[in-house]
């Protein structure tokens, strides 16, 4: 039970160091790891029941009560050294007395050092164990979700979430192991022999012990008030440094640096002064918590003076002494008080993401109508429309189209028509609000996608590249394959097709190169070509392609629509440049939802009236071409 | 043990200076050092004061009535004396612990207020420093730099000068108290120092380095999580949650273990160093002990020593802690100082030109005007690497509307560069009129042109912001109009985010061609949208070019035929080099064919 790693040399010290980052010691712990498992098996009862206190408490009972127990031999040994001394002293008034004394005293504080080691290892795993805790069920909960109709949980929100509410909520159980524990143990503990050695004095002192509470509350309170306005004005800097940084070239241009670095500059000033004002009333908060300890012992030696109590002066002085070790912790019990209001708040925040609805909870049960190795080979809309929650209006409505999914389809319309909702909807991203979509197998029969098993089976037919596809801050090669286990090969491959290969030939580590932070490292068209090499690297027979070419030059354009159509079975792919479309089979026109035009290109372009033809001719472009530098 | 952007190369040679960086810090907080001796002395005050005075009243109480006291007793009574000194003891303490605070709060208020000024000098660099620096750092670490190590300086790095101050003096203090009771027990403390010094050098460094592993690997941890959070749906698709699951915990779970770590070595270090003072206490103790026994010292006077060691156990463990934290404070101060000594851009433009800063108030300011004329011009992004233009010579005459065309990396956007001055400049000239523009002052230089870029980026904040810039004593009226001309109806004070992402890009190109017109500038730069443009947006443009911009030398990196129509001059690039040059009648029908060429090929 006892860590040995406390009585640890610093050469050992030294060595585990070195060796932290290699070694994988089990941070999970074995009760959350077998838990964890479960979660992952989809059991959505074990993420998190209404009462997340409670559930912390039962997952981490033996942690918690070790702290408990150690806190508690900590507030006994003061009760010990207390009763051995005025047995000491009481006895006699010699020099061995004293010596005896001494050598006792240094037993106790070696013996009080040592609990104290091994109590905070539990506390720091404490603090580690609660991080573990949400973090898993959150990591676990975000995988399950899929595509967010909910606003409110933005981006932004749910990294909110995982950093900050997390560390909140480790904040509160670090700060109640650490003194709300010892409080309210050394209260129990001494609390009682006080009163039994002072009488009524001891509880007036005791009494007074908590009487600067309400100030440091609010003191306190304001002080985490300010701390979310100083964090609101650190984003603020960062965002307008942030513009700075990315837009040097064109504030050049412009010659706003000037300009730019006063406004800077104000905002540091507001920083610094809402920073100032906090720290301020911090130090204040310090000089009032530092100080008050002076109050119970002037009290309980006033107190005592007046109603004629004890007058046994090793007994008012163990007194004040066990009253110091209460006051001690006293000073921190406002803070816990507000974290707790805050932590609160993020657990509610979190049993809201729990309670959020999955895609895979909008599934149907496995649909018993399926032939051997089916094989999805069209996909039929019926009547499907598509809302997004909280909008007025239809994104798409009353779709009806037929897809061959071993044909190549381009589908073309303006920005708002309803283009990236069409293909999400064919991919499975979302759930068509009213209407039917039906996978035709290769057997003839058809089955509503969104069947457990038809859902999987399809999705696993389709590549998707989204319009702005994710960049993660890895390699390229994770970037393209998403896996930590992907063939050197395989990846090349992929990145030769989408065109890729000669970008990274001058880069020193190739695919092993890092991509930055959503890609800072790369164009506009290599990420678009990244994401096209994904896409061509799973292999996926059907292809659906949210406009991956808008950023590439005309040369690579035509060269991967090449590659597209001798390459993959079939695909759909949305373009806001018509020049290459008429090499697919169809074209479809899409507008304010609705499909207005069907047809091969050929046919469309020999209507003289059709939208396809009109789009072709306002758009007639001098070499589109996206500047790389 | 490889990580990425951990500790860069300058930082590992700049490694051993902490002592001097720390200097360099202090030596910038201006309004620190103004106020550094009374908050000194203030210090002083609050840690010496509770115990002398102790000691004094004690001695005086002490000797009532023993033989031999020499001190006039028999003016007040015992029963005076007494609660009067009590009462005098706790006003002293308050007044002591007031006195710390007040001078705590000085030291780091400001401390606090002066750092503005590292921040200032930092923008003052990147606003001055190359552009091509931005390329080879990203984005993410300059913000960083900007925004997080100033933080750390601001807040922690004044604290952590401010606490350990503090901490010498008291040691200092209570050291002459016990030196004075007892010699011996006094030179005892040196030892103890040096235990402890001894103990933070084995320990410090381990606990500032397993902080920036444990920053890294937070780091780490937190672009895995953006990865769940960002591209689920996308590693869903492809069934890859697995993978990413189980990096998300490989990666949380290092951040987890060296937190774990970095707590053992804390209360490691925590249990050493309350040994080591429990050790130093109890020789003290014992050193009482005897002085008592045979009447050395006074019962007084031993209580105060009590006092003034156990209150030292604290002052030593939060010196020691302080002194942990002082190395990065160094690393984070030396990163600041990096950015502030960052060259200036025309330090290292120019192979040819060399200029230093000092020679450029002399430059030539006056307003440039002329033809552009570019002669036998060579230029590279940076000093290494391949030429973009290549002795490229053309002008563009005074007045003229001018479009460049070319392909991708045929040298378009570099021209515009080069007449900036942000690109490294390896032969030939670029004159204006009779100028070389290398023998004018940069900013000066700049001030001339006007630019529309590619990409018309708002910054946050309102269109107001957006739009005057550098004027900012223009009348509403003025501001109202310059919109009006460019066909804009928007209000000044209207919300803009970041990026403008909250109006179309036609509306936002308009706005900088308002910016234009307010500005008044002889050259006018513009870099067209690749996408094309609505037709509302594009009528403007034209009618502009023919109504505001009529007397203008405007130059447009084209990318769309129709726009070239009605200008003078159209100039093709070809890798560098100058392609073919003529007047559209002349030009558009080559360039038609070719086109054509291409789409049916």
């Amino acid at each position: 039970m006892f860590d040995i790693a406390v009585f640890a040399n610093p050469a050992k010290l030294k060595r585990d160091f070195l060796a932290t980052t290699e070694v994988k010691t089990q941070a999970m712990g074995p009760e959350l790891q077998s838990e964890f498992d479960q979660i992952r098996e989809e059991n959505p009862s074990v993420l998190m029941t209404e009462n997340f206190w409670l559930d912390f408490v039962r997952t981490y009972k033996q942690h918690l009560s070790l702290l408990v127990f150690g806190r508690g031999i900590m507030t006994v040994l003061v009760l010990i050294t207390v009763f051995t001394s005025e047995w000491i002293l009481d006895e006699t008034n010699t020099i061995e007395a004293a010596i005896g004394f001494l050598i006792f005293y240094t037993v106790v504080q070696i013996i009080l050092k040592l609990v104290n080691a091994w109590t905070a290892l539990y506390q720091s795993q404490l603090f580690v164990n609660t991080r573990t805790f949400v973090t898993l069920r959150v990591n676990t909960k975000l995988l399950r979700m899929g595509q967010l109709s909910s606003n409110d949980f933005s981006t932004g929100n749910l990294k909110t979430l995982i950093s900050s509410d997390v560390y909140r909520i480790a904040e509160l159980f670090h700060g109640i192991a650490r003194n709300g524990l010892p409080c309210i143990l050394a209260l129990i503990i001494l609390g009682p022999v006080i009163v039994y050695y002072m009488g009524l004095p001891g509880v007036i002192a005791i009494v007074v012990g908590f009487g600067a509470m309400p100030l440091s509350f609010w003191l306190a309170k304001y002080i985490h008030s300010q701390e979310e306005l100083i964090k609101q004005e650190e984003d603020t800097l960062s965002t307008i440094i942030g513009e700075w940084v990315i837009n040097v070239r064109l504030l050049r241009f412009l010659g706003w640096e000037a300009l730019m670095r006063t406004r800077v500059g104000s905002h540091v000033r507001q920083l610094v002064i809402e920073s100032t004002k906090q720290h301020g009333v911090n130090l204040i908060n310090f000089g009032v918590s530092v100080s008050w300890w002076l109050f119970p012992i002037i009290t309980l030696i006033g107190a005592n003076q007046m109603l004629g109590g004890e007058q046994d002066l090793v007994k008012l002085f163990a007194s004040i002494w066990m009253l110091n070790h209460i006051t001690l912790y006293i000073r921190w019990l406002p803070d816990i008080f507000i974290s707790y209001a805050s932590a609160s708040a993020c657990v509610k925040r979190l049993n809201a993401l729990f309670l959020h609805r999955d895609i895979i909870d909008d599934l149907m049960p496995e649909s018993e109508d399926l032939g051997d190795m089916p094989r999805p080979v069209a996909l039929h809309f019926k009547h499907v429309s598509f809302a997004y929650e909280g909008e007025k209006g239809h994104a798409l409505s009353d779709i009806n189209l037929n897809l061959d999914l071993q044909s190549r389809v381009s589908l073309i319309g303006r920005v708002g028509a309803g283009k990236s909702t069409l293909l999400k909807l064919i991919c499975a991203e979302i759930k068509p609000t009213a209407g039917q979509i039906m996978v035709e197998m290769d057997d003839g029969k058809q089955v509503d996608l969104w069947h457990k098993n038809i859902y999987h089976l399809y999705r696993g037919q389709i590549g998707y590249m989204p319009q702005e596809a994710y960049l993660s801050n890895t390699s390229l090669a994770v970037n393209v394959s998403l896996d930590t286990f992907h063939t050197e090969v395989d990846v090349m491959r992929a990145i030769r097709m989408a065109e890729l290969e000669a970008d990274i030939g001058h880069w020193a580590a190739g695919a092993a190169e890092e991509v930055g932070e959503t890609g800072v490292n790369l164009s506009g068209g290599q990420k678009q070509r990244v994401n096209l090499a994904r896409a061509l690297y799973s292999g996926r027979p059907y292809l659906v392609l949210d406009d991956p070419l808008s950023a590439v030059d005309m040369d690579t354009e035509a060269t991967l629509m090449q590659t597209l159509l001798s390459n993959s079975e079939g695909f759909l792919l949305c373009s806001h440049r018509l020049s290459e479309l008429s090499k697919t089979d169809r074209i479809l026109v899409l507008e304010a939802g609705h499909i207005i035009e069907d047809g091969a290109p050929q046919s469309l372009m020999e209507k003289p009236d059709s939208e396809f033809n009109r789009q072709l001719k306002a758009g007639e472009e001098l070499k589109p071409e996206q500047e790389e530098d | 043990m490889e990580h990425k952007n951990f500790v860069t190369p300058e930082e590992v040679s700049a490694k051993q200076d902490n002592i001097k960086t720390l200097g360099r810090f202090i030596s910038t907080l201006t309004l620190l050092r103004k106020i550094l001796v009374p908050t000194l002395l203030f210090m002083i005050f609050a840690a010496a004061t509770p115990p002398y005075f102790l000691w004094l009243i004690g001695e005086m109480v002490d000797c009532y009535g023993a033989v031999g006291c020499s001190v006039e007793h028999n003016l007040l009574g015992w029963e005076i004396v007494v609660p009067a000194t009590l009462s005098t003891l706790v006003m002293i303490t308050l007044v002591a612990m007031f006195c710390r605070v007040a001078a705590w709060s000085a030291f780091e208020l400001a401390g606090q207020w002066s750092t503005q000024s590292i921040q200032s000098d930092m923008m003052l660099s990147i606003s001055e420093v190359r552009t091509t620096f931005f390329d080879a750092n990203p984005s993410g670490r300059l913000i960083n730099r900007l925004v997080g190590d100033y933080g750390v300086l601001r807040l922690e790095g004044v604290m952590t000068l401010g606490d350990t101050l503090n901490g010498l003096i008291e040691v200092f203090c209570v050291g002459v108290l016990i030196m004075l009771v007892h010699p011996i027990a006094g030179l005892l403390i040196l030892p103890v120092v040096m235990l402890y010094v001894l103990l933070q050098s084995q320990l410090a460094p381990m606990m500032s380095h397993a902080r920036e592993i444990r920053a890294v690997k937070i780091g780490e941890a937190l672009h895995r999580e953006t990865d769940l959070i960002e591209g689920r749906t996308i590693f869903n698709l492809y069934n890859k949650q697995n993978n990413l699951l189980e990096r998300i915990h490989e990666a949380f779970g290092d951040s987890m273990n060296i937190q774990l770590f970095y707590c053992r070595l804390m209360s490691w270090g925590m249990l050493w160093m309350g040994l080591i003072s429990a050790f130093y206490a109890v020789v003290v103790y014992g050193f009482l002990v005897y002085g008592l026994h045979y009447g050395l010292l006074s019962y007084t006077l031993a209580a105060v020593v009590i006092t003034a060691v156990f209150n030292l156990n604290n002052v030593f463990f939060g010196l020691a802690w302080d002194m942990s934290f002082l190395g990065e404070t160094a690393s984070h101060a030396r990163r600041a100082f990096f950015m502030i000594d960052l060259p200036h851009e025309t330090t290292q433009e120019s192979k040819v030109h060399v200029v230093s800063t000092k020679d450029l108030s002399n430059k030539l300011s006056s307003r440039l005007s002329g033809d552009i004329c570019f002669d036998r011009y060579t230029m590279s992004y940076r000093e290494d690497t391949v030429n973009i233009l290549d002795e490229l010579s053309l002008t563009i005459p005074h007045g003229k509307k001018v479009g460049i065309i070319g392909r991708t990396g045929a040298g378009k956007s570099s021209l515009m560069q080069a007449l900036f001055r942000m690109v490294y400049h390896q032969s030939g000239d670029i004159r204006i009129g009779n100028h070389s523009i290398f023998d004018v002052e940069v900013k000066s230089l700049r001030r001339h042109f006007g630019v529309v870029p590619q990409d018309p980026y708002l910054f946050m904040g309102t269109i107001r912001f957006n739009l005057m810039g550098e004027l900012s004593d223009l009348s509403d009226e003025i501001l109202l109009d310059a919109l009006k001309t460019v066909g804009l109806d928007l209000d000044l004070d209207a919300k803009v985010l970041e990026g403008g992402k909250d109006y179309s890009v036609g509306e936002r190109q308009l706005l900088c061609l308002a910016r234009l017109v307010l500005l008044d500038k002889q050259y006018i730069l513009m870099d067209e949208p690749t996408s094309s443009l609505d037709r509302k947006t594009d009528e403007n443009m034209q009618r502009l070019l023919r109504t505001v911009l009529r007397d203008k030398t405007v130059i447009t990196i084209a990318h769309r035929l129709e726009s070239l129509e009605h200008y003078d001059l159209i100039i093709e690039l070809a890798d560098g080099k100058l392609l073919r040059q003529g007047p559209p009648e002349k030009i558009m029908p080559l360039l038609r064919n070719k086109y054509l060429e291409e789409k049916v090929g």
